[in-house]
């Protein structure tokens, strides 16, 4: 990670908290129309969009075919290089001065503006971000809102600097104004550029979706129009299309459509000038390679809604000039990885910390995440303290057998500070406290060998080894609800390992576990993790990394504790011990976002009758190890976001937490100086089997 | 006979042409329904002195319709009415207190879109003055975008433009602003008569 950058980017509060909170509201607003959306249109597009991947080769040659014989003139570019060279000689050859661009990402990844200027052709961007951005000489920082890391009042200097012009800053007099000044700039261009958002093969045609209208003006007014698309932005037919320009805006901003919808092509209907010229520019550079790459294939899939940016949790803290290359955020690794390179991807893959949550909204299921590992585990560049982290579990072990020297390092300065030097763990970060012994000692052989099991329990290394109080008491829930539970000696699940890309270790852990697993589930046992990362290494990430039969069955049996209760244990109901004035916060843990559609733990307090308030910020920011590492490679930013969720939490005015999580828990504890406690506890309370503050270690 | 913004309920609306009126509506789009040539240039003088424009620009209208129009707006309001094709080196000095009047061809009603296929004069009415309004005929609302598709094959269009709402942008601190480079403010109607067929 480059130190500075983070630094640079730290200090930039008020640009944090802008960028904050636009995401959280763009987040909201496209989880709430998701919600709305019926499922049919998401199969529709994860199945045009795969398609169009499986067949590219093909959708291009009939693109070409298509366009040709609407009259128009289609270039397919092998490289960035190529497709400059194409647009700049076009441009010198038609003795073109002005070039109007609708917003455009493809034409950022060949950077084209910059071929144009330098053959003393102007280039001016017409879409509000982008005109924003290119007059600060700067690169979008968010894909679908260029210019969101800048302030009103940063904008309105720019502009009266820039164009000497005497802004308020106020947004609509700074609009205003632009639409003043791009006027004259429509008028005087000969050629208009557009990037695609669709490329529809069966007609040779492309689609824009815009809100600005300026889209509209360049498709308009000059002579030649110039479309530069993607390759992987082509569908065959126009219900692919339609496929994605219902969902497209949904999952962007929460709208179900853009206030324009354009289509043009060879014959567009908007050339009122005497001799209209159209060109396709379809650009590979990478894409078809990517698209016989096991890992980057998927990827392909991606329709640009950049709702994995507005969800990702260092994202929102770093912004898109840190976290990011032309295209940034999640999206911008796989993306950087096929336009760029594999050393260029890991750049900027360092500031994912596999919280999965870009997988959870992604409207297309692009697994970010696990390509991610897989560009972190290709390239170079991991460091010493990363595999040491990948040992977590050794640690825990050794702290199980010695917990009161542990919980004494943990609490001594001196050796905090050396944790810090020699491990890179933060001195500030709370540590969760040893219990001393381990689960599989408490239970016994009993439960270790038993065959007659209807659950299998995976405990994972904190319930395991750190505090097996909760371990215990998961088992204890499970035999009062009737199920006979057995927990067989398993290794922790390897999150580390996947997390920080040493993907051959997580290989082996995940080999091992499914080996322990593998005989319950073909026997039709249910696998059950009250760790939510446990359970996405179980049912996610084993399949992906070993690839085989048995990780499927596993994958296939694994529950999460809360989903399996809430779905099975009908009997459950309200004690009125613990309830109603008991006001819990839900806090929903990112792994178990994407495992259990739903609400299963918020539905289970409320039927045991707590009053249960939740709020959907994405990430408390701890994402396990990472959160607690050393200054600006972890601990600094997990706080930024941890701060402003513990805000959100306060802001209810809740007294308590619940959540799964054990390492949620240690983050949620620490900033809002609240009690955290395991959703089992307040199970088991209704349930009479223990009040939920007895036995509490950690949480 | 008229419906106008906020008072959609009229006696004897299909239910689809209702929706589809919501739709727009949501989508910030002023709404009428009219039965009779006369009650669709009341709502049209309506809104044009409403918003306050001069100019009123027709584009892809039959001809009967735009003579019905031009009658009007010459005759009452004072406004001065020019017609796409005309007018056409003039209209990019008409930004603003202009009203372009278009004909659309379709609407979506799941989304509330206004489809123009392949006319370039509706495009222009509805893209470069301040104001827009569309003319529609209610049979001419489909249920959602797939319905187009056999209309696309059938008539290869060689453009499309969907409209659904005015211009607006929330690229500063994400603030909603409404007029960017298109209309500021657009209107629809709906008539339950047949529009081209107007002599
Ligand atoms: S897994 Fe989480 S941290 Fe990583 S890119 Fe996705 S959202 Fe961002
Ligand atoms: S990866 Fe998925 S969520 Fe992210 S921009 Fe692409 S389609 Fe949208």
């Amino acid at each position: 990670m480059s130190r500075s950058r983070i630094v640079d980017a730290l200090e930039k509060k008020w640009e944090i908290d802008t960028r904050w909170r636009s995401m959280l509201t763009m987040h909201l607003k496209s989880r709430e129309g998701i919600a709305r959306l019926q499922n049919r249109y998401l199969e529709g597009i994860f199945e045009s969009r795969r398609r169009a991947v499986e067949n590219l080769e093909r959708l291009v040659a009939l693109t070409v075919e298509s366009v040709k014989r609407e009259g128009g003139n289609v270039y397919v570019a092998k490289t960035a290089e190529d497709a400059r060279r194409y647009v700049v000689s076009l441009a010198e050859s038609r003795g073109v001065k002005c070039v109007i661009k609708s917003k455009s990402m493809t034409t950022e990844e060949i950077d084209l503006n910059n071929a144009l200027l330098s053959r003393g052709i102007d280039v001016i961007e017409t879409d509000l971000g982008e005109r924003i951005v290119q007059l600060a000489g700067q690169r979008p920082s968010h894909i679908i809102a260029p210019a969101v890391h800048l302030s009103r009042e940063e904008i309105a200097r720019l502009v009266n600097e820039k164009k000497g012009a005497d802004l308020p800053h106020q947004p609509e007099a700074i609009t205003r104004f632009f639409r003043q000044d791009l006027w004259s700039d429509f008028k005087r261009a000969e050629m208009g550029i557009t990037g695609a958002n669709v490329v529809v093969a069966e007609t040779g045609q492309v689609v824009l979706v815009t809100n600005e209208g300026n889209g509209r003006l360049v498709t308009a007014m000059p002579r030649i129009l110039v479309s530069i698309a993607g390759i992987e932005k082509i569908v065959e037919t126009w219900d692919d299309a339609f496929n994605v320009l219902r969902v497209l805006p949904v999952s962007a901003v929460g709208r179900d459509t853009t206030s324009y919808i354009t289509v043009i092509g060879p014959r567009g209907m908007s050339r009122h000038v005497k001799t209209p010229e159209y060109h396709m520019v379809l650009l590979d550079n990478g894409r078809m390679e990517a698209s016989q790459d096991p890992w980057l294939k998927d990827a392909l899939r991606c329709i640009r809604c950049a709702a994995c940016l507005d969800i990702c949790p260092t994202y929102r803290i770093l912004g898109g000039h840190v976290f990011g290359d032309i295209y940034s955020g999640p999206m911008g690794v796989p993306w950087t990885a096929i336009t760029k390179s594999l050393k260029d991807a890991s750049g900027i893959a360092k500031y994912c910390v596999s919280c999965s949550l870009c997988l959870h909204v992604c409207p297309v299921q692009i697994d970010i995440p696990i390509t991610i590992s897989w560009i972190k585990h290709a390239s170079a560049g991991k460091t010493l303290r990363e595999r040491m982290l990948t040992m977590y579990e050794f640690y825990a072990v050794l702290g199980s057998r010695l917990p009161r020297l542990f919980n004494w390092l943990q609490g001594s300065r001196v050796s905090r500070r050396l944790m810090e030097g020699l491990l890179g763990i933060d001195r500030r970060r709370l540590m969760h406290r040893f219990r001393g012994g381990n689960l599989y000692e408490v239970l016994g052989e009993e439960y270790l060998r038993r065959r007659d099991a209807d659950i299998v329990y995976f405990p994972d290394t904190f319930a395991a080894y750190i505090d097996w109080g909760i371990g215990l008491l998961v088992v204890r829930v499970l035999e009062a609800l009737g199920y006979t539970v057995a927990v067989p000696r398993t290794y922790g699940s390897g999150m580390p390992s996947i997390q920080y890309g040493f993907l051959l270790k997580a290989k082996r852990v995940a080999e091992k576990n499914v080996e322990k697993l593998k005989s319950y589930a073909e026997a039709g046992v249910r696998i059950v993790c009250s760790e939510p990362t446990a359970a996405y290494c179980l049912r996610e990430a084993y399949p992906k990394i070993l690839n085989t039969p048995s990780s499927q069955r596993v994958s296939e049996s694994t529950w999460e504790l809360t989903n399996l209760i809430a779905t099975e244990a009908k009997s459950l109901s309200p004690n009125t011990e613990q309830s109603p004035n008991t006001y819990v916060f839900y806090h929903h843990p990112c792994h178990s976002r994407l495992l259990s559609p739903g609400r299963p733990s918020e539905d289970l307090l409320k039927r045991i009758g707590l009053n249960v308030a939740t709020v959907d910020y994405g990430c408390c920011g701890i994402a396990g190890t990472w959160g607690m590492r050393r200054g600006v490679e972890g601990f600094l930013i997990s706080a930024e976001i941890g701060r402003r969720v513990a805000e959100i939490i306060l802001g209810t005015g809740c007294m308590e937490i619940a959540t799964e999580s054990s390492v949620c828990a240690q983050q949620l504890g620490q900033f809002t100086g609240l009690k955290v406690r395991h959703t089992i506890r307040y199970i088991a309370h209704s349930l009479g089997i223990q009040h939920r503050d007895e036995g509490v270690l950690n949480f | 006979m008229v419906g106008r913004e906020g008072e959609l309920v009229v006696a004897g609306v299909r239910p689809d042409v209702k929706e589809f009126l919501e739709r727009c509506k949501l989508n910030g789009l002023q709404v009428a329904y009219v039965r009779s040539i006369e009650a669709l240039l009341s709502v049209l003088t309506d809104w044009a002195s409403g918003w306050g424009v001069r100019w009123i620009i027709l584009g892809g209208l039959s001809k009967g319709l735009s003579e019905k129009i031009r009658g009007e707006f010459t005759g009452r309001s004072g406004c001065k009415v020019l017609e796409i094709g005309d007018a056409e080196t003039e209209i990019g000095e008409l930004r603003t207190s202009s009203l372009g009047v278009f004909r659309a061809n379709a609407g979506i009603k799941e989304t509330g879109g206004l489809v123009i296929f392949d006319n370039w004069a509706s495009n222009l009415a509805s893209l470069i003055p301040e104001y827009s309004v569309a003319l529609l005929e209610e049979g001419e609302i489909l249920q959602d975008y797939w319905m187009l598709t056999p209309v696309i094959r059938q008539t290869r269009p060689g453009g499309i433009v969907i409209i659904s709402g005015p211009s607006s942008t929330s690229d500063i601190e994400l603030t909603p602003i409404i007029g960017v480079h298109g209309p500021v403010g657009c209107g629809c109607i709906v008539a339950g008569i047949e529009l081209d067929e107007q002599v």
